[in-house]
């Protein structure tokens, strides 16, 4: 009988001590939920963080790398322009310049419909001169830095091992007044599962990847403006 | 407009890029007409999302398929629907998948509602995505059993 009152106490002081540990969270300090419920029923998850000198480096898993500066949030902003799409590549045919092009086209469609369905920021702008006078703007610039085009040859004898994906790697800097305020550098090659099936084109893949690119860094950018419910 | 299945396996996501408008209002905007593009079917085999394309301005997607000049306005999964308005003219768009020569024509009028059904026709040795314009009673209908492009449901 003692044991089990015994028991339930340390259970009871176990469950406060992680009920404790999980509220501890502080935006100032390194302990910061890395999992989170969307609003439109997903889980998203953004990795521990590091304090750097300007600011926080994020682990997240979907970027190769992310950065914000130090107290910024995302919010506080009324317009959000993005900017045309540059590239440190050239493509090495016809075939790939036209995909680059289309690609760089997409960024700005595909991040703009998902900045839009977030409500993050009450216009998003493709054009600087669709920006309201004395807006709060930030600028988000975005750069192909890496490219290949794939092959649907490679795809139909083992494209469900990931031979003949094309590929496409961004990096972004969103900028305040010309200061950096958050950067990210993500890659994708053939997510989707159509990908794998060698069924969809060279270009349509990217399309894919270039979603699945603009969902991670809008839901990045939603769980740092704290729309999203943290999970842990 | 023109109309192309992407035939993917798994949960086909639908999503639009024209601003989805109140869902509480007949039309949002009078000075336009309101489309519905309704996929009710769910069967076994039917989980692709098929792509609706269209012309600028309405159509702010992206340039897939490998068209040029055509943009998407969305892509609608199985028990789903996507819905935008257009200022009054003359809508062109195909009603069998790749079929030139079977371009229907639908005047749109401000104010108006127009539903489009799009389904998976299946043929002897290929399937073929198809579009026909309903009547607005069947489309109401039709909508009762499907939701709107996952951006947008309830939570």
């Amino acid at each position: 009988m003692k044991t089990g009152t015994f028991l339930k106490g340390v259970a009871s002081t176990c469950v406060l001590i992680l009920w404790a540990t999980g509220c501890a969270t502080d935006k100032s300090t390194e302990h910061f939920p890395t999992k989170y419920n969307t609003t439109d029923s997903r889980v998203a998850e953004v990795g521990p963080r590091k304090r750097t000198d300007d600011g926080w480096t994020f682990k997240e898993p979907h970027m190769n790398k992310c950065w914000i500066a130090a107290d910024f949030d995302f919010t506080g902003y009324d317009t959000l322009y993005l900017a045309p799409t540059l590239s440190e590549v050239t493509g090495q045919d016809e075939d790939a310049r036209r995909m680059i092009e289309i690609s760089k086209d997409a960024v700005v469609v595909e991040y703009s419909r998902l900045f839009r369905v977030r409500n993050l920021f009450a216009n998003v702008v493709t054009s600087e001169t669709n920006i309201p006078p004395g807006a709060h703007v930030l600028k988000l610039e975005q750069t192909i830095i890496e490219f290949q085009k794939g092959s649907a040859g490679a795809r139909i004898w083992a494209g469900e091992f990931g031979a003949g994906q094309p590929v496409l790697a961004l990096a972004g800097k969103m900028t305040d007044g010309g200061k950096p305020v958050f950067t990210y550098e993500a890659r994708r090659s053939g997510t989707s599962a159509g990908a794998r099936l060698a069924i969809m084109r060279s270009d349509d893949i990217q399309i894919q990847d270039i979603r699945s690119m603009a969902l991670d860094v809008s839901d990045f950018v939603a769980v740092i403006a704290g729309k999203y419910t943290p999970r842990n | 407009m023109c109309l192309v299945p992407l035939l993917l396996v798994g949960c086909a996501t639908t999503l639009q890029y024209p601003p989805f408008p109140d869902q509480a209002k007949r039309v949002e905007d009078p000075t336009k007409a309101r489309i519905y593009l309704i996929r009710k079917e769910k069967v076994v085999g039917s989980a692709g999302a098929l792509q609706f394309f269209g012309s600028e301005p309405e159509a702010t997607g992206p340039l897939v398929g490998g068209y040029s000049k055509m943009r998407l306005i969305g892509e609608v999964g199985p028990g789903s629907y996507l819905c935008w308005e257009e200022s009054p003219r003359p809508f062109k768009y195909v009603k069998v998948q790749n079929g030139t020569n079977t371009l229907d024509t639908i005047n749109l009028e401000a104010g108006n509602v127009y539903y489009l059904r799009a389904y998976l026709h299946s043929g002897w040795t290929r399937v073929s995505a198809r579009v026909e314009a309903v009547d607005e009673k069947e489309g109401q209908e039709l909508l009762r059993h499907c939701e709107p492009p996952n951006d947008y449901r309830k939570k």
